[in-house]
This record gives structure tokens, C-alpha cells and sequence, in this order.
């Protein structure tokens, strides 16, 4: 079966390879529990962590939406202040100064009213920060320049492109922050003003410069760790579940395991009984074989003696009742061979190997034929019947089969025999035939029981025990054996095996 | 050169011996057969100890034949307790006993056994199987210098 089942690589290399995967599987079959627990644990971090960083990613995709919202309001809101506002005043020579709040009737720079919004919003308490920083400051402002890292890189990364923010998630003033750059770019409504302020340090302007950065920053510390609360609540809820799971699977493989344990004891228990059976019915088929012979031995000898020194004071009717002690003797120790053939027949060990069922078919009838070099049997055999089984006990499946069709076709001028196969679906069905005395269907129920028998003894001889023989032999192969018959025409016995 | 080959039958059933006696004494033997009752007589016998104390060990028999189930110490025993000793190592042993048991053939060729002879039935085969028996282990057969010879 091995090499069906790898018909490409040898049987042997297939073999050690199976060997090799046991080995490595067997340790696992043994340690389930544990084995199912690491799988478990270790799904439950993967997941944690995938859970984990799915949260990262979301909460930073919403501060980034929201900011990206926050910072284009503030932009729009500016260019319509300073194109709508500030432009129509000033032909009405209301001053636009930084410290409008010291003079009375002055409306704020645009760029101021952008910070002072940006003031008045952080005193809401998220702690949002609105921060406005140039290359080129007005000199009013201290801290107009930029003042980090992330400033300095805003301005270069904004100037090579305006169009694109500059971001980054870092810690600012010890908080988890997102800060979101967006270039603060030259409109036509402003040139005019920032190439004439007499304050400007730069008068070259032109539509489209990148005057300066607009830096929005949102700390996200409150939501990073209210989502890590929530993760850290999953993760408990999650952990009670597993351990809960891998409790009850645990309970229920170790209830598995006493019960197979128990099976295992009955298995052991039933075995040994039975050993101990088989033994007792050795003991005994021994004891039949050895000492029920020995007075028959007895019998028939002393008859032979008393036959071969006394036979003057014998007549011939003491003879031939001393005659009839004698085939009777030997009948009996015939019968006790076919007993215990048929009882060693299910006692003894199968080796299943590859069976030429022809070839030992024609040794059975070659056998045959010398032993009755008398008769003239037509013997015909399907060549090749390949079967897996125990060589010896199906030579003496074909024994009986055949001895049988060799003594029932006996009476016969044209004895033929047959020895073939039909291949139907699921299975080989091989069959003996021949065309002898048959029998009579209505008592093919009791065929193969043990010494039953259709025929009488002075018509042909036997024991009635082939048969039984034939199908203990045929179940123990996990097969079926049955037959046909009509009385003179001769009977046909068929077996299967799988 | 007065010596005469001779058979060891250990037998314990009478029927069973006269019977084999009967058949040898058919094939002219009968004369040169010493029987022993049970496997203890019969190591008895073979190595001089107990009742046959003194005997001469240079006689040995031509052929053992032996039951192998027998009171005190069964065939199979014999067969051992022969083959471990160096005076009988090579002494011929047939056993003749009514069980074909798979087992006991196998384990009497395993332990040395040189025949192995289920008893008939049929005593018309018993006569021709003694027969057999007589002619090629007394005429045919060649035994170990030392052994099988009687004075």
C-alpha cells in the first residue's frame, strides 16, 4: 500500500520520509494542550498587536483629517479677511497696524488676526496652538523665525513645495502632538501692502512667494491614551476569553485522554482474556490432536492384529466388522485433522503479501492430477490473478475449491474445471466452476456450515468441513465467499478479496 | 567386529509401544530396540545414571526415537538436555508423536531434531512409516564415529 500511495519516489525513501514527519509530529500529539496554547498566545499578541497598530493609524488619520480641515479654515478665513476687510477699510484710511490694539479705530495686520485667533482659540483648553513664522519677520515680532527642528524643516520642505503640508506626529512640550504646516503664499491683495510697509525687511515680493509657514498643533496625547484604555480593556477581555477557551478545551482533551486511557486498559484487559482464550484453545486443539489420536491409533492397530494373527479363528463376518472398526477409526482421525485444521485456520498469523492466485491453482490441480493420475480433468485458468493475502491459507482456499470440483466431477466422462475472474464495480469476484454433480440451491444455506453435507458418504467422500475452512479462511481476508449450483449440472463457488 | 545397531523408543503408552514393537518386529527389528518409559528414564538410560548406573556409555543407540509427550520430562526437554551434552550432541533423534503442532516442529528443528514423524493413524502407514524408519537409519544412514554401535 506504501508504494501506491507514493508511486513516483521508492517505497523506501517514502517510508523514512514518513518516519521522519511522525517524529516530528509526535511530541505535538502528545503536548496538545500546550501546543494549543502557544498557537492560542501567540494569535492573541499578533492580533493585540495589529489591533494596536490599527489604532495608531486611525487616530492619526483623523488628527491629520481634522487638522487639515482646522488649518484650511484659518487660511480661508484670513485671505477673505484680508481681500474683503482689510483692502475695502484702508481706501476709507482706517489704519491696518500690528498694535491695532493701541490705537484707536485700527483694525489688525492680517497675519495677526490669523495669531490672535489662533491665541483665542487655544484658550479653550485642547491645548491647540496656532503659530505664524517667516524667513523674513517684521521686526515687531521676537519670535518670528524659526525657532526648532521642525520649523526650520517646514520652511525648506514648504518653500521647495508650497502645494504639499509639511507634518509630523513628534513630543512637544512633553505631549504626543501633530504638527501641520501649510505655506503661507503671496496673494495679488497682499503684494502691494507687504512691498510698501515701511517695516518689511523684504520688498521684492511676487504673487506665489512663500512668505512664511502657518504651523497648527494638536496634541493627541488625551485620544492616545484613551484609545490605549480602550486596547488595554480588549486586551483583558480578550485574555479572560482565551484562558476561558484553553480552560475548556483543556478540560475536554483531558477528558479525551482518560477515556482513551480507559479504552486503552479495556483494550489491553479484552486482549489478554483473549490471549489467554486462544491459549486455552491451543492447549486444548493440542491435546485433541495428541491424545484423541493415540487410542484410535490403538483401536485401528489392534484390529490390524488381530486381523493379521487370529485370522483363521475369524470368519468373515468377524473380519468385516473388524474391517468396519478400522474405516471407522480412520474416518474419525480424519475428522479430528479436519477440526483442527479448520479451528488453526482462524487461530494462526496472516502475512498479507502479493498471492499469484493462477500459479497456486495450478499447483493445487497438478497435486491433484498426480494424486489421481487416473483421471482426466479439463483445467482451465485465467493467468496473472494477482491478490494480496496469506499465500498459505489461500492455497488451502483452492484446495477445497478445487479438491472439491476434482471429487465432484468424478462421475463425469468430460470433466472440466474452471478457475477465473469477473471484474465488477468495487471488486474482483473470482469463481472455481465445474460441470459436476452440483446441488441443489435450496440447501446452499447450508454449504458452509462445518460438517454439513449434501452428499452421502458411499456417493462421495468427505467431511464436511472444506467449506467451512473456505469461508473462515475468505472473512478473515475481509472478503465474501457463495455459491450456484443445479444438481447434475455442476457448481460454481465464488469469494471475493479486497 | 560382533556389534549390532540399536534403537532407543521412549514411549509411555503400552498401546503405543506394543504397536511400534509389533511394526518393527514386522520389519525384523524388534531384537535390537531398548525402550524407556518416560524422558527421565530415557536420560537415565543415555547418560548411566539411576537405575542404569555403571552401564557402558560406549554403546549408544543408532536412533532415538522419541514421544514427545511423555510424564516427568517431555520429548522437546529430552531433545535439549541431549543436545547440550557432548556424550550425546550428535546422537540421531526422530521424533514420533501424534501432533502435527506447528509449534513443536519448529522447535524441534531449532533445538537439533533429525526427523520429525507424525504417527498414523492408519495403522497400515504406521507399519510402512516403522518401516521406513528401520531401513534408513539402521542400513542407509552413516552415524557419528562413537555412537549407535552395541557389543
Amino acid at each position: 500500500m506504501q508504494s501506491e500511495n507514493c508511486p513516483v519516489i521508492s517505497s523506501g525513501l517514502c517510508q523514512k520520509l514518513k518516519k521522519v514527519l511522525e517524529a516530528c509530529l509526535a511530541p505535538l500529539y502528545k503536548h496538545t494542550i500546550l501546543v494549543l496554547s502557544t498557537i492560542f498566545v501567540g494569535g492573541a499578541l499578533l492580533a493585540f498587536w495589529y489591533l494596536s497598530h490599527a489604532t495608531t493609524t486611525l487616530v492619526q488619520s483623523a488628527a491629520l483629517q481634522g487638522i487639515t480641515m482646522y488649518s484650511e479654515s484659518l487660511t480661508e478665513l484670513r485671505n477673505y479677511y484680508t481681500s474683503e476687510v482689510v483692502d475695502r477699510l484702508r481706501s476709507s484710511n482706517i489704519e491696518v497696524t500690528h498694535d491695532y490694539q493701541l490705537k484707536p479705530g485700527a483694525i489688525p495686520l492680517p497675519a495677526i488676526f490669523t495669531m490672535e485667533l489662533g491665541r483665542r482659540i487655544s484658550l479653550h483648553g485642547t491645548g491647540m496652538r496656532v503659530r505664524l513664522y517667516s524667513n523674513y519677520p517684521f521686526p515687531w515680532r521676537k519670535d518670528g523665525g524659526a525657532r526648532d527642528d521642525f520649523e526650520r524643516q517646514a520652511l525648506v520642505a514648504l518653500q521647495a513645495d508650497p502645494k504639499q503640508p509639511y507634518y509630523r506626529f513628534e513630543e512637544l512640550d512633553g505631549r504626543a502632538s501633530l504638527r501641520y504646516a501649510t505655506a503661507d503664499v503671496m496673494h495679488e491683495d497682499c503684494i502691494g501692502c507687504h512691498n510698501a510697509h515701511p517695516d518689511s525687511p523684504k520688498r521684492d515680493w511676487k504673487v506665489g512667494d512663500v512668505r512664511g509657514v502657518l504651523e497648527i498643533v494638536r496634541p493627541l496625547d488625551v485620544v492616545v491614551s484613551q484609545s490605549r484604555a480602550d486596547l488595554r480593556d480588549i486586551f483583558i477581555l480578550f485574555g479572560v476569553l482565551l484562558t476561558l477557551g484553553l480552560g475548556a478545551l483543556a478540560l475536554v482533551i483531558t477528558r479525551l485522554r482518560r477515556v482513551s486511557v480507559e479504552l486503552e486498559d479495556q483494550v489491553t484487559r479484552r486482549t489478554t482474556q483473549l490471549a489467554a482464550a486462544n491459549k486455552e484453545l491451543e492447549a486444548f486443539s493440542y491435546s485433541v490432536s495428541h491424545d484423541l489420536r493415540a487410542p484410535l491409533r490403538s483401536i485401528d492397530g489392534f484390529s490390524r492384529a488381530l486381523l493379521d494373527d487370529y485370522a483363521p479363528q475369524l470368519d468373515d463376518t468377524g473380519k468385516d466388522y473388524l474391517n468396519r472398526v478400522r474405516a471407522s477409526t480412520q474416518r474419525m482421525g480424519q475428522l479430528i485433522d479436519d477440526m483442527l485444521m479448520l479451528s488453526r485456520v482462524t487461530r494462526s498469523e496472516m502475512n498479507v503479501d502479493t498471492v499469484n492466485l493462477s500459479a497456486l491453482a495450478q499447483t493445487v490441480v497438478d497435486e491433484l492430477q498426480q494424486e489421481y493420475p487416473e483421471r482426466f480433468v479439463e483445467f482451465v485458468c485465467t493467468p496473472g490473478m494477482m491478490v494480496r493475502g496469506d499465500a498459505r491459507l489461500l492455497k488451502i482456499v483452492l484446495e477445497n475449491l478445487l479438491g472439491n470440483a476434482w471429487k465432484f466431477t468424478s462421475k463425469r466422462e468430460h470433466a472440466h474445471i474452471e478457475f477465473g475472474v469477473m471484474h465488477q464495480v468495487g471488486a474482483s469476484v473470482y469463481f472455481v466452476r465445474d460441470n459436476g454433480a452440483g446441488f441443489d440451491m435450496a440447501y446452499v444455506g447450508k454449504l458452509f456450515s462445518a460438517f454439513q453435507r449434501l452428499h452421502a458418504m458411499t456417493e462421495f467422500p468427505g467431511t464436511g468441513v472444506g467449506l467451512a475452512t473456505v469461508q473462515r479462511i475468505i472473512h478473515r481476508h475481509g472478503g465474501e465467499a457463495w455459491a450456484e449450483g443445479e444438481i447434475d449440472k455442476g457448481a460454481t463457488f465464488y469469494f471475493t478479496l479486497p | 567386529m560382533d556389534r549390532k545397531k540399536f534403537i532407543l523408543l521412549v514411549e509411555d503408552n503400552p498401546d503405543d509401544e506394543a504397536l511400534t514393537m509389533r511394526a518393527l518386529k514386522q520389519n525384523h527389528i524388534e531384537n535390537n530396540v531398548v525402550v524407556a518409559r518416560d524422558g527421565a528414564e530415557a536420560l537415565d538410560y543415555l547418560f548411566g545414571r539411576g537405575k542404569y548406573a555403571g552401564r557402558d556409555l560406549n554403546e549408544m543407540p543408532a536412533l532415538i526415537l522419541l514421544d514427545l509427550k511423555l510424564p516427568k520430562i517431555n520429548g522437546l526437554e529430552v531433545l535439549k538436555q541431549l543436545r547440550a551434552n557432548t556424550l550425546t550432541a550428535l546422537l540421531p533423534v526422530a521424533i514420533l508423536t501424534s501432533s502435527s503442532e506447528e509449534h513443536d516442529l519448529l522447535t524441534g528443528y531449532k533445538l537439533g531434531l533429525n526427523s520429525y514423524i507424525i504417527k498414523p493413524v492408519d495403522f497400515d502407514q504406521f507399519i510402512d512409516a516403522v518401516c521406513n524408519l528401520g531401513k534408513y537409519w539402521l542400513s542407509i544412514n552413516v552415524t557419528p564415529p562413537g555412537s549407535g554401535l552395541l557389543k
